[in-house]
């Protein structure tokens, strides 16, 4: 009995002085300034960039480099910077792109960047048919003429510069990852020419690069030589790791705790134009949204000012139509629907509905904050003419499978779109193009004529930019006459960051930082 | 010694516990507390619950807005109030269901024993074998997010506990006297089970349910937490915490009330269940 | 003995095909076709329904269902539709994590609970006995989100003492390298002799256990109570006591002893629970535990995980079940007979 005790009590100081002494011989823990972290939200899945269409284009940003970087200014003209190419030219006819590379350039893993090298990623990541790689539709052939010279040839006039730039399926990598193929990337390797090499892939914890030392753009002595992207699934923790110093950036981050953190001098909020905007897209084939009036109802509905002030607190701008604000192609002159429940009145007792069919449900993603607010205001305003909404929060998937499905399609479903590369065609085909099967269509809208305008669009945009942007413009006039969807928000996008680092340049095209850029003004603590 | 308690009838037993345990009658108090303020919500709430008013958006708490407003500036004191009712219905409706397929499969089970037995035991032991969440999730997700829905799915991840202690009892009951000789007498079987063998085998069963109801309340709210259970326009506490989980640090509020509440009623809950057990427990006199 | 372990060995696989099968069906039958999840922002109705072909979704239930035990007999869980690596690789790796979470809360809800307890029992009806029943039964209600967050930001926050989130440093992780043994970080860092690192993966774990083992350390507590006052009034104590033998002796010799073999019941059901219930505590400490990893795969009907972590957590679960139940016989004279 005494001995128990005994045992027990030893147990006890044991275990106790092993935690106290863990708390308070911690290794030192200031963080070294050359050192970045990043609180994002998800595990990477794809690390092929061949592959990759999600929120992987954060970390292999960072690793692979395409041919041409976009470096556009708000609405205005848009720039394309060189990158691995560092000039490219287009024939007469518009059908074959010549680039002339980049010399002195290797990958991760010693390879030189050649053009066979380029062609060989370009080649793999078509025929690959995974992830954006629809963006080279109009390929024909991709030929190495010599070892810096790289030709792309079309089978009709296409923005090849352009679409070059983009953020998925466009990442130049290593021969020898081409051969390794999509299990040796999904082991946790990489062989790019950016910046940074990974280190380190530590699965559901952490990802870590570290500087590549012969990167073609060189290197000075403040710069980053280490990011690691701390895996925070909680926006509450996230925010906390920032306050207290322990991560540089967040992913995360509710709407109304922005203005908050603006207020604290040791965070910085930087505003950047974005392409990305949300709408709700009406189902145009069930009742009784199938209802022209009816739509027109609810279009009038809904409270565009409060929902881009109130809900969104500022981080978004009412839109005006589909194509937003920021890109080439919006029409800043387009009459779109205001807040107006008298007017929605009228509309709703012209549609002859029966006061019992005036029911309609709603769906959008249940983890977005914004979408479930925006969502009970509609709801609340719809009520008071007369109309019952029935909400239906869920995951992407689960929503998004049911929308397909004509049987258990909402009337309503929340849709956030950027696109691939620039061109507003992105929308107007993405979401608005007849589809036998509805992919992304999910107002079910099948307009022939609003088909032709846009396809008409798409001929034009490499050779005749204003063309092409007469044509969108009738096409989006058309969506707004047949009120397919609830055009509400153009939203911008923030990054949050410790207020040390400097080099922030946000750029819409690009959903990542580029820490090539970054430097600390002042040391860490 | 225990020959002495059964002279104690439930009323004196219960008038017992009220005058010495102290614990029990806070428990009541509390319970019938909530159990008043679900039924007069709609009375003694200052604002409807339902109303936006982005003016007032996360207003602190204040003599207008006793806990404050949540994103949409709604009052929380008012949706607390109203969200009495639903957690009361969510602990009421989930236990009485699981009882309701839980103690005819353990009567049977118990009582016709053999190859019946095994089998309703067998599948009670893949239900329990389950992670506890997984089910209502699953159940949740195949039906379809909603209070009612995660009600049910929880119900039915939790009557394989009641079949199981009501088949104990019941085995046990079955060889009392009693019960022989109504089967010597060749009565009905059902007849037998539900004026006989059931009255007497349930209070295992009502202890465990009486503890439960706090702790059902907590997995309705945990639900609600990851998305899996009430929807808007519902007013339910779980949804409220889960709702704010990304503005707490600045917006205190927001969680905290909703929370506090939950953490009353589940405490009142338990203490009352802890009553009750020592209410129909034979051995109680000797536990005092 | 052998013949009756055997037994339920046997009697455990029929269970576990069971969980299987029932699990097999529901998430065939929840909304939402995982494949369009795992291809990322925007995929084409080519790519769906050819990831849909490779995945053999296409084929009748029952041939995938046959297809399935086949290759689960021989280990092999598929791949993870959302990390896209093996299943079985993904869940020994939150396995783990979780295992050594929810194994020291259970040490930790015994080391206080246990002896709380007692001296609730001992000192029955006295302030020490109201205070421990008072608190015991409002830790329970406690919802854990909230307690994890409020010790988050008190010790984290305000005090700058512990860790916010994680298993590990950052720099720790990257610069002690420690090879994965067990897959638990204290040992795997001792084996290494790494002290850093072992010091970093016990701050980190202090304030996740904590979350974790109070509702159970409470019930341990209200538990051994009751279980001790009902020992302490058997007749044999009675007997006992009118031999003089002293107080002390009896409570812990005696009825402490009585109270040990049913509470063996009461951990494994525990254990079991915790094992798939940390899912909370492990969302705000990012505790890349199996947990959270089951809610993500049931939202995005990751199928092969689905069924992966449901095998795991029913296994183990009904492992520890079997071991308590064993130990209990080998423990209790009285029972083996029975």
């Amino acid at each position: 009995m005494q001995r128990v005790f005994q045992i027990f009590w030893a147990t006890g100081i044991l275990v106790f002085s092993v935690v106290l002494g863990s708390i308070f011989f911690a290794p030192d823990r200031t963080r070294d300034a050359h050192t970045v972290v990043y609180a994002t939200y998800g595990d990477i899945k794809d690390w092929d960039p061949a592959v990759a269409f999600s929120l992987e284009v954060m970390v292999l940003a960072n690793i692979y480099e395409p041919l041409v970087y976009y470096d556009g200014r708000a609405g205005g003209e848009q720039v394309l910077r060189p990158a691995l190419a560092k000039s490219w030219s287009v024939s007469e006819d518009g059908l074959v792109w010549t680039f002339h590379l980049r010399e002195g350039v290797t990958f991760h893993d010693g390879e030189k960047l050649t053009a066979a090298a380029a062609k060989k990623s370009l080649d793999r990541t078509i025929t690959l048919e995974k992830g954006g790689f629809y963006i080279w539709e109009a390929v024909s052939e991709i030929r190495a003429v010599d070892e810096l010279t790289l030709e792309i040839e079309t089978s009709f006039p296409a923005p090849v510069d352009l679409i070059a730039s983009s953020q998925y399926a466009a990442y130049i990598y290593s021969p020898a990852a081409a051969e390794g193929g999509t299990e040796w990337f999904n082991q946790g390797n990489a062989a790019g020419t950016g910046p940074y090499r990974l280190r380190q892939w530590d699965r559901n914890q952490q990802i870590v690069l570290e500087k590549f030392d012969a990167y073609w753009g060189g290197w000075e002595a403040e710069q980053m030589t280490r990011v690691i992207f701390k895996i925070v699934r909680e926006s509450a923790t996230q925010v906390q790791l920032l306050l207290a110093g322990e991560a540089d950036f967040l992913s995360l981050i509710s709407v109304d705790l922005v203005s908050a953190l603006e207020r604290n001098p040791e965070i910085q909020v930087d505003y950047i134009p974005s392409w990305k905007n949300s709408q709700f897209l009406l189902n145009t084939q069930k009742a009784p949204t199938n209802n022209l009036n009816f739509r027109k109802a609810l279009v009038h509905a809904w409270d565009y000012s409060t929902v881009a002030n109130q809900v969104y607190a500022g981080s978004a701008d009412v839109a005006r139509g589909i194509i937003p604000k920021s890109l080439w192609g919006h029409d800043a002159t387009l009459e779109t629907p205001v807040f107006d429940l008298e007017k929605a009145r009228q509309y709703l007792e012209q549609s002859g509905l029966a006061p019992d069919e005036r029911k309609i449900t709603i769906a959008y993603i249940a983890a977005s904050e914004a979408y479930q607010s925006a969502a009970e205001l509609f709801q609340n305003n719809l009520a008071q003419i007369g109309i019952e909404a029935e909400l239906n929060p869920g995951p992407w998937g689960t929503i998004w499978d049911a929308a397909k499905n004509p049987a258990s399609a909402p009337n309503a479903i929340s849709m956030t779109w950027w696109p691939t590369y620039a061109t507003p065609s992105d929308w107007l085909t993405g979401l608005f193009r007849t589809e036998a099967q509805p992919n992304f269509n999910l107002s079910y809208y099948a307009n022939p004529a609003y088909d032709q305008l846009v396809a008409a669009g798409i001929q034009l945009e490499a050779t005749n930019r204003e063309g092409a942007i007469v044509k969108y413009q009738a096409a989006q006039r058309l969506l707004i006459e047949d009120a397919v969807a609830i055009f509400y928000a153009d939203l911008k996008e923030r990054v949050l960051h410790r207020a040390d680092l400097e080099g922030v340049r946000p750029n819409p095209a690009y959903n990542t930082i580029f820490f090539y850029e970054l430097r600390r003004s002042a040391p860490t603590l | 010694m225990s020959a002495a308690d059964d002279e104690l009838t439930l009323s004196e037993r219960a008038g017992d516990l009220i005058k010495h345990n102290r614990l029990f009658v806070v428990g009541l108090i509390i319970a019938v507390s909530f159990l008043l303020i679900a039924l007069t919500a709609s009375w003694i709430a200052p604002h409807d619950p339902q109303a936006i008013d982005f003016d007032t958006k996360l207003a602190a708490p204040s003599s207008q807005h006793f806990f404050g407003t949540d994103v949409l500036g709604r009052d929380i004191f008012s949706r607390v109030l109203h969200g009495a009712r639903t957690s009361l219905l969510t602990g009421v409706l989930v236990v009485s269901m699981a009882l309701l397929i839980g103690l005819p499969v353990g009567l049977i089970a118990g009582y016709y024993g053999g190859r019946v037995d095994m089998v309703m035991m067998r599948i009670a032991d893949v239900f329990l074998a389950f992670p506890p969440l997984l089910l209502p999730i699953a159940i949740t997700a195949a039906l379809g997010p909603g209070l009612y829905n995660a009600l049910m799915a929880l119900a039915v991840s939790w009557f394989p506990w009641y079949a199981r202690i009501l088949r104990s009892s019941v085995i046990a009951v079955k060889e009392e006297l009693f019960v022989k000789s109504s089967q010597a007498m060749g009565m009905n079987p059902i007849r037998i089970m539900l004026k006989h063998v059931l009255p007497n085998s349930t209070t295992p069963v009502i202890v465990q349910a009486s503890m439960d109801f706090g702790y059902t309340i907590l997995a309705a709210a945990s639900l609600s937490f990851i998305g899996m259970g009430a929807r808007p326009p519902t007013i339910e506490w779980g949804l409220m915490i889960s709702s704010s989980r990304s503005i707490f640090l600045e917006y205190w509020w927001t969680a905290f009330f909703p929370g506090l509440a939950i953490f009353i009623l589940v405490w009142g809950a338990n203490l009352l269940g802890d009553g009750i057990r020592d209410l129909l427990d034979p051995h109680y006199k000797d536990k005092r | 003995m052998i013949r009756t372990i055997l037994q339920r060995l046997a009697l455990m696989g029929l269970i576990l095909i069971g969980v299987m099968t029932v699990t097999f069906v529901l998430s065939r039958v929840l909304p939402g076709s995982p494949v369009e999840m795992m291809l990322g922002a925007k995929p084409t109705p080519e790519q769906i329904a050819q990831a849909e072909e490779e995945l053999g979704l296409n084929k009748p239930l029952l041939t995938q269902y046959g297809l399935f035990l086949g290759d689960a007999v021989r280990g092999d869980f598929g791949e993870s539709l959302i990390t896209g690596q093996p299943v079985t690789d993904d869940v020994f790796l939150r396995a783990t994590a979780t295992l050594e979470l929810v194994t020291l809360a259970l040490l930790l809800a015994l080391f206080v609970g246990l002896p709380l307890g007692v001296q609730a029992a001992v000192k029955k009806e006295t302030a020490v006995d109201h205070a421990v029943r008072m608190g015991s039964v409002a830790a329970v209600a406690v919802p854990v989100f909230f307690l994890g967050l409020l010790l988050q930001m008190f010790f984290a926050g305000k005090l700058g003492l512990l860790p916010l989130q994680g298993r590990i440093d950052s720099g720790v992780l990257l610069d002690y390298a420690f090879p994965r043994v067990t897959g638990s970080y204290l040992i795997d860092t001792l084996l290494a002799g790494e002290i850093g690192a072992f010091a970093s993966a016990v701050r980190h774990l202090i304030l996740p256990v904590l979350t974790l083992s109070l509702a159970s350390m409470a019930t341990i507590v209200r538990v051994t109570r009751s279980m001790m006052i009902e020992a302490m009034q058997q007749d044999y104590i009675a007997t006992v006591r009118a031999y003089g033998v002293p107080q002390k002796h009896i409570h812990y010799r005696y009825a402490l002893k009585a109270t040990l073999i049913p509470l063996l019941t009461v951990v494994g059901l525990t254990y079991g629970f915790m094992l798939g219930g940390s899912i909370i505590v492990e969302f705000v400490f990012d505790w890349p535990g199996v947990g959270g990893y089951m809610v993500q795969a049931l939202l995005n009907n990751d199928f092969p995980a689905v069924m992966g972590v449901t095998f795991f957590i029913a296994f183990a679960y009904l492992l520890i079940n079997l071991l308590i139940d064993l130990l209990y016989q080998a423990l209790d004279p009285r029972l083996r007979k029975s």
